[in-house]
């Protein structure tokens, strides 16, 4: 086999605008050839390795602890379970008040409590000098336990489903006028029952953690959505000020909400090297993530509509069941997408849960709301059917003016021109329903139509741009980079916002040393980012500009920046204006910087 | 990961007297599955006898006609191999239904014959099972056994041999030759794997101190028309919940040599004799193969998860051998 060519031509991109065209990723080159460092991957002289020791039942408590094996095999450092485990505080309980409350996973104090709340959570953790080492010492370690009665089967707890409370993304249920009663009056309806499993979360690289403490102060190299959460509830839980902890993560594999939180393997990592003194690493097995890290819950919905002859919905029912844990867990929003979708006379939505003696449910890709669309969008479909209506045609003739539950106005929907353009790219008029009637080739095909939407979230960004005589700029934010191309997408808004190439744009970005960031989660990174990247460039074009007007000799004297256009690495008006080099240099300024 | 001593052994009978002298040793092959199987130490050997580098890969055709395949070869080869792919179409087949190409490409022919079930309860360390740790019972029964046996099972395991590429073996006749200390000795297919019983640990008739050298296919004319049918939960990367490996010979519209073997149903390779005598010789047609799927599955019996495999069987075997009778066998 020959070996492909190394592209050793530079790569260079005509100039700006760059938002909306096709880039070459900033980290593409570092990804593919292995040169980006992911959590595991970070080399300390004298890295220790550790390994989990699962619990095997549901619920009970540890009665005894044989750790005598394990301590004798080879380069074994430590054995750590809640026998000889430092204190560590509580996790905090949810408040609106401190956000990073948010990112806790699990009430349970591990290692520091003999009770097990689910099959899976770690009861010890073992540190030796190799990977190996730890995980077959970790297997010598002998627990006993004093089994309690525990709940596990979603199904059969089902009759001791409680009403989901409100979150501050979504009230728990809903209501606007009688929809049993319409439902029973319609001339047409469909009520239908829809089960969806429980999703694990499968990242390409599974949880990892790499923690080293200088006394108080402690770096961790963490797969995670949010450094800054991260870093708030560690320095909570060791008990140690928050300034001295440092989180890096410049390259998280695959995130979908399954590293939004702070999970035990994190907090026993940091554990294991206060414990030992040594850099330690811990990357969670497959198993592991499917036993210390949550995933979807399970779900049993109920969708029933009815309509008139024309299809006009009088009924819209929406109800589900969902898990929780014992000791952690998360509301999810199976409903919320139906109290908006279609103009329904009525409208009932109802969310529940059941309480298991199981690992916490947490975020997964559009959490609630994917399974949900799914079971109210298929139901549409049963409807459309049955009345013998297209179903692009019966969405149509159900798409509401304003909301449907608070008459609202939509600050933007456009959903009939998405299923107009839909159809026309789909060539949906050759659509025919009958099972097995359209063919392509060899192959059966069917065609479909689902909705769904997202709300357009926003968090707090903190940025800074600097700008150099040199012309390079500098964006540091502690955001997250989890392959949706975070730095190249901000390279591009900052570029773009300044107008200086792509290529004098670098961004830092997924470390706590920086600007605290938004979270990775809810789709709403980018804009948060984006928006403050923007407002910080503007600052910045400003504070250039005033330095410019302090000399006689620029050709921007006695303009405003509203007048200017940013392009060529500088401010023009017309032909007429000045690089932020030449700006700079006159002024004898090595860089301008900004703060948003 | 139990530490481990490994060795290398440069020839078979250097093998064959590490391992005669090695108390608790493992020959290590392509590794596909060994590997796995140390990672959750499920196996736990205390040295490992590299075989990889023994002479045992070549494909040699017999004076009679048939072909003498090396240990050694990976599945990829031997799917791959123009001899095979003309005289024995099932078995290529069956090797390309089963893993990855990448895991093809590293497992050899006497390591795919000594693959371990992959019942989930034989994998965790947590649940009874019998076959990892005899006297501890079997999770399987009454637990998640949609993938279990319907035949030859017993009260203390259920769980099912893995193999596709064994399956058509079994059809073929295939025989087995193992070298020990003690000399050669060879084993037809059909006798090699072993029904759980009372011992589900007990896997195989090799014996501790054997190496598989050799797996022999006897010249089989009606093996030119054959096909190997696998029903599975997804189209790729999923092992059989049923599978038919069937080669059928028909003249003057009645079947005058088959050869019909099941996978995914049993512990070993489920050669179906008493369908082949019902049909040898009766007029071929839906008929017949129907009546003959029903007595060869009589004696199973599901659990509580996988009785569609029963009806399931049947009518993969009148599939497959519908499909002989009207485009032939595989190409």
């Amino acid at each position: 086999m020959t070996q492909a060519p190394v592209r050793t031509e530079p790569k260079t991109t005509p100039a700006g605008p760059y938002v909306g065209r096709p880039m070459d990723r900033v980290d593409g080159v570092a990804k593919t050839t292995g040169e980006a460092k992911f959590s595991a991957e970070y080399p300390y002289p004298d890295i220790a390795h550790a390994a989990l020791v699962h619990a095997p039942i549901a619920r009970g408590r540890i009665t005894g602890v044989d750790s005598a094996a394990a301590l004798a095999a080879r380069g074994v450092l430590a054995v750590i379970t809640h026998e000889n485990a430092p204190a560590m505080k509580p996790s905090p309980s949810a408040s609106m008040l401190n956000m990073e409350t948010m990112a806790v996973s699990s009430s349970v104090t591990f290692l520091n409590t003999d009770e097990v709340h689910w099959n899976g959570q770690p009861v010890a953790i073992v540190v030796a000098d190799t990977l190996e080492g730890a995980q077959h010492a970790a297997s010598l370690v002998k627990l006993s336990y004093d089994e309690l009665p525990s709940t596990v089967d979603f199904t059969a707890a089902l009759p001791t489903a409680f009403p989901q409370k409100s979150s501050m993304i979504s009230p728990g249920s809903a209501k606007k006028g009688d929809a049993e009663t319409a439902l029973a009056a319609a001339a047409v309806s469909v009520d239908l029952d829809y089960t969806t499993p429980m999703h694990n979360h499968n990242a390409i690289e599974p949880h990892a953690t790499t923690a080293f403490w200088d006394g108080d102060k402690l770096t961790i190299h963490e797969g995670t959505q949010n450094v800054d959460w991260t870093r708030k509830l560690l320095a909570s839980k060791f008990d140690v000020p928050v300034e001295g902890i440092r989180v890096i993560a410049p390259f998280v594999g695959g995130g979908f909400g399954g590293k939004a939180m702070l999970w035990a393997g994190t907090i026993l990592t940091a554990l294991a090297a206060r414990v030992t003194g040594r850099p330690v690493r811990m990357m969670l097995t497959r198993e592991g993530v499917y036993r210390t890290v949550g995933g979807r819950t399970p779900s049993t919905q109920r969708v029933a509509l009815g309509a008139d002859a024309d299809g006009h919905l009088t009924a819209l029912i929406h109800t589900c069941v969902t898990q929780i844990g014992n000791a952690g867990g998360s509301a999810e929003q199976v409903t919320s997408q139906s109290r908006h979708l279609y103009d329904a006379a009525n409208i009932l939505t109802e969310q529940k849960q059941v309480a298991l003696d199981a690992l916490a449910n947490t975020a997964m890709r559009a959490p609630g709301e994917s399974i949900g669309t799914y079971a109210l969008e298929a139901s549409v479909d049963e409807l459309a059917y049955k009345l013998g209506v297209d179903p692009i045609e019966l969405r149509m003739r159900n798409e509401p003016a304003k909301n449907p539950m608070d008459g609202k106005k939509f600050s933007h929907r456009m959903l009939r021109e998405a299923y107009a353009l839909g159809a026309e790219k789909f060539d949906w008029a050759r659509r025919t329903p009958e099972p097995g009637s359209m063919r392509d080739g060899k192959w059966l095909v069917g065609m479909g139509v689902a909705t769904a939407f997202h709300p357009a979230w926003q968090f707090n960004a903190n940025v800074t741009v600097r700008l150099s005589v040199d012309g390079g700029v500098l964006v540091r934010c502690g955001f997250h980079e989890m392959g949706m191309g975070g730095a190249t997408a901000q390279g591009q808004i900052a570029a773009d916002a300044l107008g200086v190439p792509f290529e004098s744009v670098r961004v830092e970005y997924g470390d706590t040393e920086l600007p605290i960031g938004p979270g990775a989660g809810g789709s709403m990174q980018t804009a948060s980012v984006a928006n403050s990247v923007i407002a910080a460039c503007e600052k910045l074009k400003k504070s250039v500009l005033t330095l410019a007007k302090k000399s006689s000799e620029s050709p921007l004297k006695g303009l405003k920046l509203a007048e200017l256009k940013a392009r060529d690495g500088g401010l023009y008006q017309s032909g007429a204006g000045e690089t932020y080099v030449s700006i700079l240099s006159r002024a004898g300024r090595p860089s301008v910087g900004s703060v948003r | 990961m139990k530490s481990f001593a490994y060795v290398s052994a440069p020839d078979v009978e250097a093998a064959v007297r590490a391992i005669s002298t090695e108390p608790n040793a493992k020959f290590l092959g392509g590794g596909t599955n060994l590997v796995d199987l140390m990672r959750e130490e499920v196996e736990a050997p205390d040295t490992i006898i590299d075989i990889t580098r023994l002479p045992l890969t070549d494909i040699v055709e017999l004076p009679d006609g048939g072909l003498r395949v090396g240990a050694l070869v990976r599945n990829s080869h031997l799917a791959a191999n123009q001899l095979i792919r003309s005289r024995y179409p099932l078995l290529s087949q069956a090797i390309l239904t089963g893993a990855s190409a990448q895991l093809r490409n590293m497992a050899t022919v006497g390591g795919n014959l000594l693959q371990r079930t992959r019942c989930f309860y034989f994998y965790d360390s947590t649940s009874a099972c019998n076959k990892r740790e005899p006297g501890t019972g079997c999770d399987a029964i009454g637990g998640f056994n949609r993938n279990h046996a319907v035949l030859g099972g017993s009260a203390s395991c259920i769980a099912t041999h893995p193999s596709d590429m064994a399956v058509a073996l079994a059809a073929l006749d295939a025989v087995i030759e193992v070298e020990s200390v003690r000399g050669v000795r060879r084993i037809p297919l059909v006798e090699f794997h072993q029904l759980p019983g009372e011992t589900p640990d007990v896997e195989t008739a090799l014996a501790a101190d054997e190496l598989i050298t050799a797996v022999e296919l006897p010249a089989l004319p009606v093996a030119a028309t054959s096909r190997y049918r696998k029903v599975r939960d997804r189209a790729s990367y999923a092992f059989a919940l049923v599978s038919v490996a069937a080669a059928l010979e028909v003249e003057d519209g009645h079947i005058t040599a088959i050869r019909l073997a099941l996978g995914g149903v049993a512990a070993k390779p489920w050669r179906a004799y008493e369908a082949e005598r019902l049909l040898q010789g009766t007029p071929a047609n839906e008929e017949s193969f129907r009546k003959a799927a029903a007595a060869e599955l009589a004696p199973a019996s599901g659990q509580s998860q996988n009785a569609f495999k029963i009806e399931l069987a049947q009518r993969t075997i009148v599939a497959t051998l519908n499909q002989l009778l009207t485009d032939g066998g595989a190409a």
